[in-house]
């Protein structure tokens, strides 16, 4: 058994050998870097991958190296051509031998890179951005906002250890004009790694307090113009399109704009730029609030000159016009002096027609008036006494009738008073001392008074009996 | 920024239109005293926002109205 078995290692020799012979020439190929590093001997060493049309599924993947020697060729030149670090997620055209080690196994060995390939796929990524941009409507949104007048608030984003921030402040400050500038840093990392992420941190961190600036100055002074590409991040350009205020540029490279510039409101090559732009529109606001004044000034010592020129022109009108109207005034005043005496003289004699007309009309008709009064006043009198005749024959009549009336009355009365008196008499009869004592009765007296009960009687007693023919006394038993 | 915009712009609205009420010679004496005092006004506001000669003093005076 063992001698119908090889051992690995002389299994990858013969692979080592077989490829060495089938793959003898060098290729041109197409690759993505997947993971790139370089060692302490300058030697680089990288993993190339190739996805599918979907760009999620890995279908071919690789390790590959630049040995030193090549790569100090190659990396100046690959950054010269394409502005552009070699890193992970780039994608290269390079030319390659392929070996295999019975250790190491599978091996690129790239002897030559093609950057043109690298600058095309990222002018495709750009131009996908831009056209992203487009269709999601934020392309112009930041380009369309109105530059605040004055642009003097500035919200600053760059590297904080930037020695060009510190000259941007200067120049901001140091103006010649004068200008008050009021000015924040926002720090970010500007380039490599992470940069997008870093600016876009700021800017939120800006738009919390957005209302206390005019501007947005995103600026990266110095340092080297490679790995620019967070610029042309989809995520950055779209934060800085939307921002609400007006974002100024000055990312300093000297390639094509980057997708942030084209959408910034204001791109400047550089900080410096910025910095004279800003006070540029600083200066044009402040000669125009000058001009303003200047024409106010002039138009106001215009105005006051107009003003003294037609009060002149007034004064000397006035004068004219017065004596015009005196003028026409007195003439008035004569015609009418004359009018009115002609009136006067017209309506004298008129009044005079009319008065003697009326004192004629006013006679007729008093004697009138008296005649039909006398008339009216002897017709009631002869009226009053015929009525005071008729009243005094009635009053008469009348009193003739109470009068027999009267003596009838009196008449009965009396024979009424004499039969009453003729019964009053008999009754009075029947009731008399005499009436009673012929009857029998006597009348018993003690001491010349009527004693009512025996009781008032005692023994000795004189008493007196009085009978109709005389007096009996007697003692009581 | 809306606000410190707008009164920029406002006042300079404001002059523009008080200068063009000037060229039309359309003002009584009084108003013409009026209005250039005004104008005065809002020329001196502005400034003060360009060149911030009397910010510092206004800041004071904000901290103190603050406590």
């Amino acid at each position: 058994m063992e001698n119908e078995s090889i051992t690995l290692c002389e299994l990858l020799l013969t692979v080592r050998k077989e490829i060495a012979n089938t793959f003898s020439d060098a290729y041109w190929i197409r690759a993505e870097i997947s993971e790139i590093r370089e060692n302490a001997n300058g030697h680089c060493y990288l993993e190339l991958i190739e996805k599918d049309s979907s760009g999620k599924l890995i279908v071919a993947k690789s390790r590959a190296s630049i040995w030193a020697d090549t790569y100090k060729i190659l990396k100046p030149y690959f950054v010269k051509e394409t502005g552009q670090e070699l890193k992970p997620g780039m994608k290269l055209m390079v030319q390659v031998s392929v070996s295999f080690h019975e250790v190491y196994g599978f091996n690129c060995t790239i002897r030559d890179i093609e950057p043109t390939f690298t600058l095309g796929d990222l002018a495709k990524k750009r131009l996908e951005t831009i056209k992203q941009l487009h269709d999601d409507g934020i392309w112009d949104m930041n380009q369309s906002l109105e530059l605040p007048m004055p642009l003097n608030r500035i919200a600053i984003i760059t590297s904080s250890t930037a020695a060009g921030y510190g000259d941007f402040i200067d120049q901001l400050q140091n103006n010649k004009s004068g200008f008050k500038f009021k000015t924040r840093l926002f720090p970010a990392i500007m380039q490599g790694d992470g940069a997008a992420e870093s600016i876009i941190e700021a800017l939120d961190t800006v738009y919390e307090i957005h209302e206390k600036y005019d501007a947005v100055a995103i600026i990266r002074g110095g340092g080297s113009t490679t790995d620019l590409l967070a610029y042309d991040e989809y995520e950055l350009a779209a934060s800085c399109a939307q921002f609400p205020l007006p974002i100024i540029t000055g990312i300093g490279h000297d390639r094509d704009q980057s997708v942030v510039d084209m959408v910034a409101n204001i791109r400047c090559k550089t900080p410096t730029a910025v910095a004279a732009f800003i006070i540029d529109q600083m200066d044009e606001t402040a000669n125009h609030l000058l001009d303003l004044e200047e024409t106010m000034k002039q138009q106001i010592s215009d105005n006051l000159e107009m003003a003294r020129k037609r009060l002149k022109e007034g004064a000397v009108n006035f004068s004219q016009r017065i004596n015009l109207l005196l003028k026409e005034e007195e003439q008035t005043i004569e015609r009418d002096q004359i009018n009115f005496k002609h009136v006067v003289s017209l309506l004298l004699m008129k009044q005079k027609q009319e008065l003697k007309d009326s004192s004629l009309k006013v006679s007729q008709r008093l004697s009138l008036l008296l005649k039909e009064e006398k008339q009216a006043v002897e017709r009631s009198q002869s009226n009053f006494l015929h009525i005071i005749s008729l009243l005094m024959m009635k009053q008469k009549q009348e009193l003739n009738v109470k009068r027999d009336q009267f003596k009838t009355a009196v008449k009965n009365q009396f024979s009424e008073e004499k039969h009453e008196l003729a019964m009053h008499e008999k009754s009075v009869q029947f009731l008399s001392p005499d009436y009673i004592l012929k009857k029998g009765y006597t009348l018993t007296l003690k001491d010349g008074k009527a004693v009512k009960s025996q009781a008032e009687l005692k023994s000795g007693d004189l008493i007196t009996s009085v009978f109709i023919d005389g007096k009996k006394e007697s003692i009581i038993k | 920024m809306a606000k410190k915009e707008s009164t920029y712009k406002d006042s300079i609205l404001e002059l523009e239109s008080i200068i063009k009420d000037l060229e039309e010679n359309q003002l009584e004496i009084d108003d013409l005293a009026a209005k250039a005092k005004r104008a005065t006004e809002l020329i001196k506001f502005c400034k003060e926002k360009l060149y911030g000669t009397e910010s510092e003093v206004n800041k004071i005076l904000e901290d103190l109205d603050k406590e």
